[in-house]
């Protein structure tokens, strides 16, 4: 189970940042396809093409805010299955992004809740509360959170935050017979980042995500995240579906979105210290008893 | 097989020749050097697999450590320095992470909490920050002697290595952090840390390579020319030893054998080996020449190898046995090492008898004949002494008798101590270096204690916790007869006292560490921070301890104190050091064990092969004896010394016995030849040092000035293998002109 909770963290960086990103075209609940089928592109995009794609993911397409629930399932070594639920909710306002994510199930992992504060030009800030102590501890992007002694940074479970990182077109490709662009994101120093290098693949076609790697300190592959399927919600083209292969743990999951809700009118009150402490709190009180 | 060398001498060097050809191609991608200390460690055994475990559990310990001093750490411009070049050796393929001022994490005490964070602030300018930094680190000791020493002066980075490096790679990795941190402009740098000693290891092995192989040629072409006189007598034997010699590494590098610190001496012992073969079969064919010096030269190699064969071939058989009785060492290094030593002899003896006198056929010219000095000063010398030694027999027993008794007495001092920290000289870099660090920094000399409790979330419990630091304490009280010890420990317990004091805002009133499961539970939340001091399922965990301890006496003495304490303390749990320096040690263990098995072992093959070659166990016994006795001193001198046994030490006696048994097999041949046509044995004894006391000397000489080439090693173990090796061989060669010719005044010789 804490593999499950540890993995969820990534799926949702992947997901957040890529539900309700850019893509209205006409896909509809449909696996990514091996091929595409309207255009084979091979010529390189433009740099200003490619830069809006960037932005796509990075600003959500001009998403207001957004909650989502998300199933993780895996499957051990041993083959026993296992699966964890979460929420998230976003809000995006000028120059700052919050982020408040809450685990739902199991029962026993409900009094786990992140609160986060992107600002633009600056590093990250994020807070979780510790009930037992009754503190609240404050950390930076490149911090790992512990769900049952497994591990996430915070950049993994706010989407890797490309926007800290600078990127460079490193070239094209194929995969799966499908002309790809690839990308190569550089952490900007001093951002206190998890992962210094994310490389990136891109359809030509559609400029969609195909798929990351996110690198290491010592430009080792740690973890591969594919998009395995895409679907319209609310009008909003959804990346619904993803593989990811933790290479460090040696371990195959996928992350599933149950639910999404756009645009809901988020209140600003939801993203505080003070919701942060009764959330947790409440459910730690609730797990005790 | 003489038959067949005398009859196609051309097919005998076509045939060698192809085989040195195929052996040349399996050298062109060179051998691997490995300079690993796992190569002195056995594979098998519970401390390996404890070893083993704690790696799964924590990760590698495999840290090469820098130290870097200025004036100042703290000044902007140093920091700077610093952080680039953590920055630079972090982006290094192969290295897993760095841990140094640069990234150390500090959790800053807030009005409703704690912000977790990196020590330092981005902006380096920031002179706040910066001195609360200074601050903190300097008075913390989570970070105090393992990045910043307490007067600021000196920083540590320590750069761990992916445990799934090859050597080669190893070394090219820590070449490129040592050029990267000397160029990084700090005042002054060092390095430690097994890396490190496996990066100069490798090249101080092929710095005594190049010195090694041409002083030992010099001096063996010296000497082939000064026993015999002869261009062809010195360049065919050359050629064949180096032929041998081609055969052995291309051998080693088909099968992807490692060169290891020990397999340096192989070359050396080869053509010291070959040497010694190569004068008794080049002397012999000297003396049949001379004595028929019209014969052809077939006629004359006949006879000679005919003569020499079978002393040649028991001679090799000796050296091989006595390299093969160190093969069944748990510990790889000495084993492969026996085994390609023995091969090589095998090698060298074929070719002695084979390619040689093929060579010495196909020479231009009738007839062979060399000088083999029969008339010389020398062998009038050895004439003499064979008469005073059979004629003195009663003062050379006396003399013999209290050589033993001193030497058994000096047998019980002997000392067991290998130190791996040491095996460079004190002016080493190395040394200095960890001299360095241990002073400025804290010991680096590192060992870890693990605590495992054997069941999932064991050690997080409060109680286990602060038993975990009270073990800590204890640990760091720790000091030896002469004042060495424990100069740090870290675990997890620092850890969460520091987030702890944190969370507290500092207040020392509410305690250290938490004495509520939750709370102890919120604090290890993020274990990835811990994952080298608590297993991932929180079963275990690991206290990395760091001291000056030197030499394995020292540390298994520290070793057995430090898992007393700690069995104490956890008596539900299983308590164990372990680390590439507590596995040295336990090797160090088994070196009394394996030394009195090898040498018995190759005690009791010797003396059979020559029961066998001389059809009677007396005469076995008379030829092995005189060789004991120099075996005996050697152990007995070590004890009297203080000259302790250690990994190479414990190859002498082996190693010399096989060689010097030699000399007793070459001299009781021609006794047994000779007693035919002299009337009294003392006749037959002098007649016999007359042919054979000159080659017997030049043999020894030769192969005791290879071994004292091993004094210029700059690994000190090598160098005293060296020493030590040369002065046995002398004294078995000194027992063999003397002792030997009196023991064969006995009756048993007379039939």
């Amino acid at each position: 189970m804490q593999r499950y909770l540890t993995h969820f963290g990534l799926l949702i960086i992947l997901l957040t940042p890529l539900v309700g990103t850019a893509c209205r075209d006409d896909a509809k609940s449909a696996p990514v396809p091996a091929t595409t089928s309207s255009k084979q592109v091979r010529q390189m995009p433009e740099p200003a093409e490619i830069s809006r794609a960037i932005n796509r993911i990075i600003s959500y397409d001009g998403c207001q805010d957004l909650t989502a629930e998300m199933r993780l399932s895996s499957t051990d070594p041993t083959g026993r299955r296992d699966q964890i639920q979460f929420r998230i909710e976003r809000r995006f306002d000028e120059g700052e992004r919050r982020t408040f994510l809450q685990v739902m199930a199991p029962a026993e992992e409900a009094d786990k809740a992140l609160l986060a504060i992107q600002a633009n030009g600056v590093p990250t800030v994020a807070f979780s509360y510790l009930p037992g102590l009754r503190k609240l501890a404050k950390m930076t992007s490149g911090r790992g959170l512990g769900f049952r002694g497994a591990r996430v940074t915070v950049q993994e479970l706010l989407g890797l935050e490309l926007d800290q990182y600078d990127y460079d077109v490193t070239g094209m490709g194929e995969d799966e017979g499908r002309p790809t662009l690839d990308l190569l994101f550089a952490a900007k120093p001093d951002f206190g980042l998890a992962f210094p290098q994310i490389r990136a693949t891109l359809d030509v076609a559609t400029l969609h995500p195909l798929k990351f790697e996110l690198l290491g300190a010592g430009g080792e592959v740690q973890k591969r995240i594919r998009v395995e399927e895409i679907e319209e919600i609310e009008s909003r083209l959804t990346l619904s579906r993803f593989a990811v292969e933790d290479l460090t743990q040696q371990l195959n999951l996928t992350l599933e979105l149950i639910n999404v809700d756009y645009d809901r009118g988020l209140k600003s009150n939801l993203f505080t210290e003070e919701r942060l402490k009764q959330t947790v709190s409440s459910a730690a009180v609730k797990g005790r008893g | 097989m003489i038959a067949a060398v005398l009859d196609r001498p051309r097919l005998v060097v076509t045939l060698v020749a192809l085989i040195t050809v195929v052996a040349g191609v399996g050298l062109r991608h060179g051998l691997t050097l490995d300079a690993s200390g796992f190569t002195f460690i056995g594979r098998g055994g519970s401390a390996m697999e404890d070893f083993r475990r704690s790696q799964r559990l924590f990760g590698s310990d495999e840290y090469l450590i820098i130290a870097v001093a200025e004036e100042d750490i703290f000044a902007p411009a140093t920091l700077r320095r610093l952080r680039e070049l953590h920055q630079q050796l972090a982006a290094q393929d192969g290295v897993v992470e760095v841990v140094s001022l640069s990234n150390v994490p500090y959790a800053r005490s807030t009005p409703d909490g704690a912000s977790l964070e990196a020590l330092l602030p981005a902006d380096l300018d920031d002179q706040v920050r910066v001195a609360e930094a200074r601050r903190v680190v300097t008075g913390d000791r989570l970070y105090v002697g393992n990045v910043v020493s307490a007067d600021g002066r000196t920083a540590a980075l320590n750069v761990r290595l992916s445990a799934g490096l090859d050597s080669d790679r190893r070394t090219t990795l820590s070449q490129r952090i040592c050029e990267a941190s000397l160029a990084a402009g700090f005042r002054e740098v060092w390095f430690a840390g097994d890396p490190f000693i496996q990066l100069r290891a490798v090249e101080a092995i092929r710095r005594d390579l190049s010195l090694f192989l041409p002083l030992t040629l010099l001096m063996i072409a010296g000497l082939l020319w000064w026993s015999f006189r002869s261009i062809r007598a010195m360049l065919i034997p050359l050629v064949t030893i180096g032929i041998g010699l081609v055969w052995l590494l291309g051998l080693m590098a088909f099968l992807r054998a490692h060169f290891t610190i020990l397999a340096l001496m192989l070359p050396t012992l080869m053509l010291a080996i070959g040497c010694s073969y190569m004068i008794h079969v080049v002397n012999q064919i000297g003396i049949t020449g001379s004595a028929s010096p019209e014969a052809p030269k077939r006629k004359v190699v006949g006879e000679a190898v005919r003569f020499i064969g079978l002393p040649v071939i028991v001679s090799a058989l000796t050296i091989i046995a006595g390299f093969l009785s160190l093969a069944f060492t748990d510990i790889p290094s000495i084993r492969e090492t026996s085994i390609y030593a023995a091969l090589g002899a095998a090698f060298t003896m074929i070719l002695s008898l084979t390619f040689l006198p093929a060579c010495l056929l196909i020479w231009p010219g009738e007839r062979v004949a060399f000088n083999v000095g029969l008339d010389g000063a020398a062998v009038r010398g050895l004439e003499r002494l064979g008469r005073w030694a059979t004629t003195r027999q009663k003062p050379l027993y006396l003399v013999t008798a209290l050589i033993v008794i001193f030497s058994l007495l000096g047998i019980s001092k002997i000392v067991i101590d290998i130190d791996y920290f040491h095996f460079f000289k004190a002016t080493s870099d190395s040394t200095i270096g960890l001299n360095q660090i241990s002073r400025r920094l804290s010991g680096g000399v590192t060992m870890s204690l693990i605590v495992d409790t054997g069941r999932s979330e064991g050690m997080i419990d409060p109680v286990m916790i602060q038993r975990l630091a009270k073990l800590q304490r204890q640990v760091e009280g720790y000091r030896d007869p002469s004042g060495r010890g424990v100069d740090q420990s870290l675990s997890a317990a620092d850890f969460v006292s520091h987030a702890f004091r944190a969370f507290n805002n500092q207040d020392r009133s509410l305690g250290d560490l938490p004495d509520d499961p939750d709370r102890l539970d919120e604090l290890l939340s993020d274990r990835s921070q811990l994952q080298g001091f608590l297993s991932a399922d929180g079963s275990a965990a690991r206290i990395l301890i760091r001291s000056n301890l030197s030499g394995s006496q020292s540390m298994a003495a520290a070793i057995r104190e430090i898992e007393n304490v700690g069995r104490t303390l956890f008596p539900e749990s299983r308590v164990y050091a372990t680390g590439t320096m507590v596995l040295l040690n336990r090797t160090s263990d088994g070196i009394a064990g394996e030394q009195v098995f090898s040498v018995s072992l190759a005690l009791v093959t010797i003396f059979f092969m020559l029961a066998i070659l001389f059809r009677s166990f007396r005469v076995g016994l008379t030829a092995l004896v005189p060789n004991l006795i120099p075996i005996l001193f050697f152990f007995g001198f070590m004890g009297w010394s203080g000259i302790p046994l250690n990994l190479t030490t414990s190859l002498v006696a082996s190693v010399v016995l096989g060689l010097a048994v030699d000399n007793a097999v070459q001299f009781i041949v021609r006794f047994r030849r000779t007693q035919m046509d002299n009337e009294t044995i003392s006749d037959a004894i002098v007649n016999s040092l007359r042919l054979s006391g000159r080659p017997i000397v030049c043999a020894n000489v030769a192969l005791a000035a290879t071994f004292t080439i091993f004094a210029a090693s700059n690994f000190e173990p090598i160098g005293s293998f060296g020493l030590l090796s040369a002065v046995t061989i002398l004294g078995c060669l000194v027992e063999d002109l003397v002792l030997l010719p009196a023991r064969l005044t006995s009756p048993v010789f007379k039939a």
